[in-house]
């Protein structure tokens, strides 16, 4: 599943540690969405989405839009 | 004027590692060099000054394997989130007691036996001589503390260090279920060896680090 984390963290200037502070994950599961290793789950997505103000849609696409 | 914190240079893992592994073997080393001129002096029942000088390097490289290992913490890059932190802080914990569990034990030699000549030292993993109860005892205490930890650490994992680590966990199941029929009924048929539980227990520890280490780092 493709994703727009690694943009939306550049965007606000945060580094991976960072993000993963916020989330309450580890820096390695930042990375392992970032690069597309592993599609989070929807509790962790709806975390994801919530912190970036923007609907899960508007981050993550499966590729059937 | 300006004040500047003074902030030490974080460590990279490889520093970790190489200070923590590092101060471990050097502690290992003035603890064989302690019982070995302990040993000696017992044996002759002099003081002579070989052992003072033995008893002084051994000091020595178990101080400074000590200052090596806690060196890391001042070093070291917590995570800041509190979960992640907990879990960090277990799995060192559980490592550590591990680790204490397993010097004691090849300190001791209880588990080799009589098995160090010939330099059969893997023998000692299935080696069946009996041991003493206190010492089992102390062993079963180790472990299960390290298990009772090494499980609070699963609990705060995050759902993908969990499923690297569940995928470790399925694939050595699977090795298991594989490995103990087929050596069972190979053993029946007159084609093995009877199954060596401890042989297995190792395999299988070595397919579930094999798994998660797959996972993590494909």
């Amino acid at each position: 599943m493709n994703n727009r984390l690694k943009v939306l963290r550049a965007e606000r200037n945060w580094s991976q540690a960072e993000l993963a502070e916020r989330l309450d994950v580890s820096r390695q599961a930042v990375n392992a969405i970032e690069t597309g290793k592993h599609d989070p789950s929807l509790p962790l997505a709806f975390r994801i989405a919530r912190l970036f103000a923007l609907s899960i849609e508007e981050i993550f696409d499966d590729g059937h839009r | 004027m300006t004040d500047i914190a003074e902030t030490k240079k974080p460590l990279g893992n490889l520093g970790v590692a190489l200070r923590l592994g590092g101060g471990f073997f050097l502690a290992i080393f003035g603890a064989g060099i302690a019982a070995g001129v302990i040993a000696a002096w017992r044996e002759h029942g002099e003081f002579r000054t070989g052992v003072v000088i033995g008893l002084g390097l051994a000091a020595l490289a178990l101080v400074g394997g000590g200052w090596l290992m806690l060196s890391v913490r001042s070093r070291m890059t917590m995570p800041r989130s509190p979960r992640v932190r907990r879990s960090r802080m277990a799995l060192y914990l559980s490592l550590g007691v591990s680790v204490i569990v397993g010097v004691i034990a090849g300190v001791s030699g209880q588990l080799s036996g009589d098995l160090h000549d010939g330099g059969a030292y893997l023998d000692a993993l299935v080696n069946t001589a009996p041991i003493s109860r206190v010492f089992a005892v102390a062993l079963l205490a180790g472990w299960l503390v390290a298990m009772a930890v090494s499980v609070y650490w699963h609990m705060t994992l995050d759902e993908i260090e969990r499923a690297e680590y569940e995928f470790g966990a399925v694939l050595a199941l699977y090795g298991y279920v594989t490995i103990t029929p087929v050596w069972w009924i190979a053993w029946r048929g007159g084609m093995l060896p009877e199954p060596d539980h401890a042989l297995i227990f190792v395999a299988v520890c070595i397919v579930w680090c094999i798994g998660w280490g797959w996972r993590r780092w494909r």
